[in-house]
């Protein structure tokens, strides 16, 4: 039934459609400097982990079907960790990891329309040796891919990254602590979260507004009744050759205040 | 294996953290062991050694000397001998240095690949196991007698809250040691005046740390005397505490044992 160009192209669109819907209120992942390397920041529901360590300099965090992103995972995990044991750490770099097995791999299951596609997103990090190298990697679930020097973001629409993309560019600073940076990662967040459940379509040609304060605080309130911050940072001040790091309870106290200061004025003296 | 198989194998989530059935997979096949056959007898191999680990109030110090031997032939004087595996264990090895790189390369990645994959560390046991599984994939070469690895693995055990060292005889059996354990050729010198030293003297697991990195060098030093294969630079002395793993700076080793040793 397939077999018909016209078909087929009919079914990979309705296959878009499809994957673009399912992926759409799922929480963002947000990418960001700070001046001991990067962070990666998400909330997520309670037991769970979208956050992963995938080799020594590298982490992703991904969003959509949690077996998908499983999968995109392993791929990751094992591809990292035979070609660092066959060559040398050195040698394992996103750049090479995307082009030539992950992207091709994800593009195939997206094309083969009896197969089923991945339902997931993801946001790949990579620290350099020096900091300002950073790069960060926004794989979709068609196989295509883009890189980003200092931000990085991947949501369930466009707009909601570009959102993002916007609110860090904005909002940090040249050098920035690891507060600031997870102050500002919990903005975009929200942001993000509020331009995907709120926003229209996706227009590829027109940036989007960005959303007042009082929608980021209205997002970060609704999302605070079901999800939990989550943040991980490469730091290439750790001794030992893995740079990967889950930032602790503690840690992430600064994003409940952050929370706390944007929640809508109204809603605040309700309580 | 063909291609498409391979890569189901790759992308299979079915490994359960084993590095080793990944690299399988991918027709990688670490430290083959060499058909009898191929032995040559005239075949000189760089061995001869003296690696030590000791637990102190606090923790536990692994060192070894630096010379890498080919019968009596010194051909390197700046060789590791202890090797940091991750942020709880340390391995130091003896005998045949290809396999034993191998060997801590493998463990390494296995460790590394276990947290990863699974998203939990690797238990203690799960890590003796592991090492215990390569001694016996390295049998044959070590019945050769071209690639024998006798290595020493101190590890942080969490759950304990304390350190723990261990002695693996050539075919993989792993024997846990109280105060302390010494490998390599050099080792025969030394064992019986650690022994001395715990048994008459003072205990070494109430030494602290700088009385215990003085008696690692003045053992290392009386292992030199005795054993041609003992020697080179500055010793290589690493210290496991809870916080991980340091290696101690040349300067500080200098330190101490120009003052002590």
């Amino acid at each position: 039934m397939y077999d018909e160009p016209r078909r087929w192209i009919q079914a990979l669109e309705n296959r878009v459609q499809y994957v673009e819907k399912r992926l759409r209120s799922g929480s963002p992942v947000v990418g960001l400097p700070y001046n001991n390397g990067a962070l990666l920041f998400t909330m997520c529901p309670r037991g769970q982990q979208k956050i992963y360590e995938v080799y020594d300099r590298l982490a992703m965090g991904g969003l959509g079907h949690p077996a998908d992103v499983e999968r995109l995972r392993m791929i990751a995990v094992n591809l990292a960790h035979v070609e660092g044991f066959a060559r040398s750490a050195d040698d394992v770099t996103l750049q090479r990891l995307l082009h030539f097995t992950i992207a091709p791999q994800i593009k195939q299951a997206f094309d083969e329309i009896y197969r089923s596609p991945f339902i997931a997103k993801c946001l790949m990090a990579e620290l350099a040796p020096k900091a300002e190298q950073t790069q960060f990697f926004t794989v979709s679930f068609d196989g295509n891919f883009s890189a980003h020097d200092r931000f990085g973001a991947a949501a369930g629409t466009h707009d909601a990254e570009t959102t993002a993309l916007h609110a860090m560019e904005t909002g940090l600073s040249d050098s920035p602590s690891l507060e600031e940076s997870l102050r500002c990662a919990v903005y975009a967040w929200g942001a993000s979260f509020s331009a995907a459940l709120h926003g229209a379509d996706d227009d590829l040609d027109e940036e989007p507004p960005p959303p007042s304060d009082e929608a980021v605080g209205a997002a970060l309130e609704k999302a605070a009744e079901r999800l939990l911050p989550e943040a991980a940072v490469l730091d290439h001040t750790l001794s030992g050759k893995a740079k990967y790091r889950r930032l602790t309870k503690e840690e992430l106290r600064v994003v409940v205040e952050a929370a706390d200061e944007l929640r809508p004025k109204e809603s605040g003296k309700d309580r | 294996m063909d291609d498409t198989s391979s890569r189901q194998a790759l992308y299979g989530a079915g490994f359960r953290g084993d590095f080793l059935s990944l690299l399988r997979a991918q027709g990688i096949s670490p430290m083959p062991a060499l058909n009898a056959a191929g032995a040559d007898d005239a075949l000189q191999h760089t061995e001869g050694t003296t690696v030590l680990a000791l637990r102190y109030n606090g923790g536990a110090l692994i060192a070894g000397d630096r010379r890498a031997v080919a019968g009596s032939a010194i051909m390197y004087d700046r060789a590791d001998k202890v090797l940091e595996i991750d942020e709880r264990s340390v391995m130091a090895i003896s005998g045949s240095p290809a396999a034993a790189y191998e060997m801590a390369r493998v463990l390494e990645y296995s460790f590394r690949y276990y947290r990863r994959s699974q998203l939990q560390e690797m238990s203690l046991e799960g890590k003796l196991r592991a090492l215990s599984q390569l001694m016996k994939e390295n049998l044959g070469m070590a019945l050769q007698g071209i690639g024998g690895v006798l290595p020493i693995f101190a590890a942080y055990d969490d759950l304990a809250g304390e350190t723990r060292l261990y002695f693996y005889d050539a075919l993989g059996a792993q024997f846990e040691m109280t105060d302390f354990a010494a490998a390599g050729s050099g080792s025969v010198w030394i064992r019986g005046a650690l022994y001395y030293e715990n048994r008459w003297r003072q205990r070494i697991a109430d030494l602290d740390r700088q009385a215990a990195i003085q008696l690692t060098l003045r053992m290392l030093q009386a292992a030199a005397h005795f054993d041609s294969a003992t020697g080179g630079g500055t010793p290589t002395v690493k210290c496991l505490t809870e916080d991980g793993v340091e290696t101690l700076s040349e300067d500080t080793l200098t330190e101490i044992g120009a003052s002590n040793v």
